[in-house]
């Protein structure tokens, strides 16, 4: 009923897509599939870019360029999105005094769907036809640009791509950038990069999936993906245990998994674990009854000082550390 | 499927992206114990650089299966759709099917104070065992019996690239020679975006 590759529907469903991909613009609408395609109709699916920025910053008109509304719009050029106020004139229609009296304010909330079923008729779409942003005005960086991380292991490339100045009441917490970065050549006593990330058989932080008989088999215990040539340097065997410092003063005990996937400058550690804490086994208190199957040391423990600049989400992927043998 | 089908696996090493779907569907369903690895998601060469690959493999089914033969008790049997079952009340544990085997399907509990072998547990294609079907008995002994319901068996079910394929052998080479012939004819035959994701290797 359904094409696999664009979902678009044949026989019985012809003009529905598969799983009615938002926005569904009415009650007959099929869908719309892709973000932008400006090679079908609006009542098919196609779609311009959304009118959210505004019309206009520093002088430049954010609505698309002439001749690029999606196929079959009355209006053949950009224009902004529908409201009751604007609807008569961006779409060339006149409204009856009972439309008039029904419409909703703009197309988001118009629950009597006026303004999406003209919009259909004159195939144009209720959100606009503007251009997209590649400039973000309300971020630091507006263009996004290099910047090194607060624990980089490159001191020159500190100086070339340094981070941000501190943050003084970022989400009312003084966040540091700078004076965290030059505080020290961090990278002098951590000279190994630490990255940290998910297991596929671990979807979420873990806590679900390690209570969970046969997901917790697949890795049953903490571990570091570590390359056998920086693990050697290091007297550290397969399967050894290792301990693990960062810059933060703290400390973690884990077993070494020699893997090629990881290059010599770097060890990587999944995020799914708890239980242990700086090489003690804390697992006994969990209450009676919910230790999980796997239980093993947080990899969040030594991972760095760090927040974002626009969210404050930590840094966990580029961070620094120091390893040794246990 | 046709009268005289036999029903093979096969997976496709440049679809498998070693999620273990299939190993844990498997284990969930048949509800198997700990240790117990009917199917098992092998990568080879791991992190290193083209020539990492992945496979699922369990019991393949063969045709002159070799654990039949050596089996001192003969608790082997072929159903006539191919598939290789075994009687676990005349199983005796011996593991001389896992020394026959070429794919390490045979698995073994090692329960009990001195973890003696338990009899033999391996991949049934979801097809139950000697019991009579969808009894009490054959679900606690063998696990599901999908086949005999008319359902995929549910690590192929489960593949989510669909690289894990079960069915008429006819069948599963016609697709699997259609995947290759469309390489480099502009026509989708892997999940959509991986040619762009990971290079076009097949």
């Amino acid at each position: 009923m359904f094409d696999q590759i664009s979902g678009r529907g044949y026989g019985e469903m012809k003009g529905e897509y598969y799983g009615l991909p938002w926005p569904v613009w009415t009650e007959t609408h099929g869908g719309s599939p892709l973000l932008y395609n400006i090679n079908r109709s609006v009542a098919e699916g196609g779609m311009g870019f959304r009118n959210r920025f505004g019309l206009e910053h520093d002088g430049q008109d954010l609505l698309a360029g002439a001749g690029s509304a999606p196929k079959d719009s009355a209006n053949k050029d950009g224009y902004p999105e529908i409201t009751a106020k604007n609807i008569e004139e961006v779409l060339g229609i006149k409204l009856t005094a009972d439309e008039k009296k029904r419409i909703g304010k703009n197309w988001k909330v118009d629950t009597s769907n006026i303004i999406a079923e003209k919009c259909m008729q004159q195939g144009m779409a209720p959100y606009g036809n503007a251009k997209a942003r590649a400039k973000v005005w309300t971020f630091p960086d507006q263009i996004p640009m290099h910047r090194e991380p607060i624990h980089s292991p490159r001191q020159d490339l500190v100086k070339q791509y340094p981070t941000y100045e501190d943050k003084r009441d970022h989400y009312r917490v003084d966040t540091q950038y700078a004076s965290k970065q030059n505080e020290q050549d961090w990278s002098k006593d951590f000279p190994i990069n630490l990255v940290t990330g998910r297991l596929v058989n671990m979807n979420g932080a873990g806590m679900e999936n390690r209570a969970s008989k046969y997901l917790a088999a697949l890795t049953p215990e903490m571990f570091c993906s570590i390359n056998p040539d920086l693990a050697g340097k290091y007297g550290i065997r397969d399967g050894s245990m290792m301990w693990i410092h960062s810059p933060e003063g703290t400390k973690i005990k884990v077993k070494a998994k020699y893997s090629f996937s990881v290059p010599e400058d770097r060890i990587f550690m999944p995020f799914h674990f708890a239980g242990h804490f700086q090489g003690e086994d804390l697992s006994h208190k969990y209450p009676k009854g919910t230790k999980p199957y796997a239980v093993g040391e947080s990899a969040n423990t030594v991972t760095n000082y760090g927040y974002d600049i626009i969210t404050q989400i930590p840094e966990t992927k580029g961070g620094l550390c120091r390893i040794e043998f246990a | 499927m046709s009268e005289n089908a036999r029903l093979k696996f096969y997976c496709d090493e440049h679809r498998c992206i070693s999620c273990d779907g299939c190993s844990v569907a498997c284990a969930e369903a048949h509800e198997l114990p700990a240790g117990i690895n009917r199917r098992k998601v092998i990568t080879m060469n791991e992190g290193i650089l083209g020539l990492e690959y992945s496979l699922s493999i369990a019991c393949m089914h063969c045709t002159d299966a070799p654990c039949e033969q050596v089996c001192p008790t003969d608790c082997f049997y072929i159903r006539e759709d191919g598939i290789v079952l075994h009687d676990k009340e005349k199983c005796i544990g011996c593991a001389y099917c896992l020394y026959a085997c070429p794919f390490g399907a045979p698995q073994f509990p090692s329960d009990g104070a001195f973890g003696i072998k338990g009899v033999m547990d391996k991949c049934t294609m979801c097809a139950g065992g000697p019991e009579e079907t969808n009894s009490h008995k054959e679900r606690e002994m063998y696990g599901q019996n999908r086949i005999s319901e008319g359902k995929v068996p549910v690590c192929a079910a489960m593949c989510s690239t669909k690289a894990l394929l079960v069915g008429d052998s006819a069948e599963i080479s016609d697709i699997y020679r259609e995947r290759v012939l469309s390489v480099g004819h502009g026509v989708k035959t892997q999940p959509y975006g991986w040619s762009t994701a990971y290079g076009s290797k097949i």
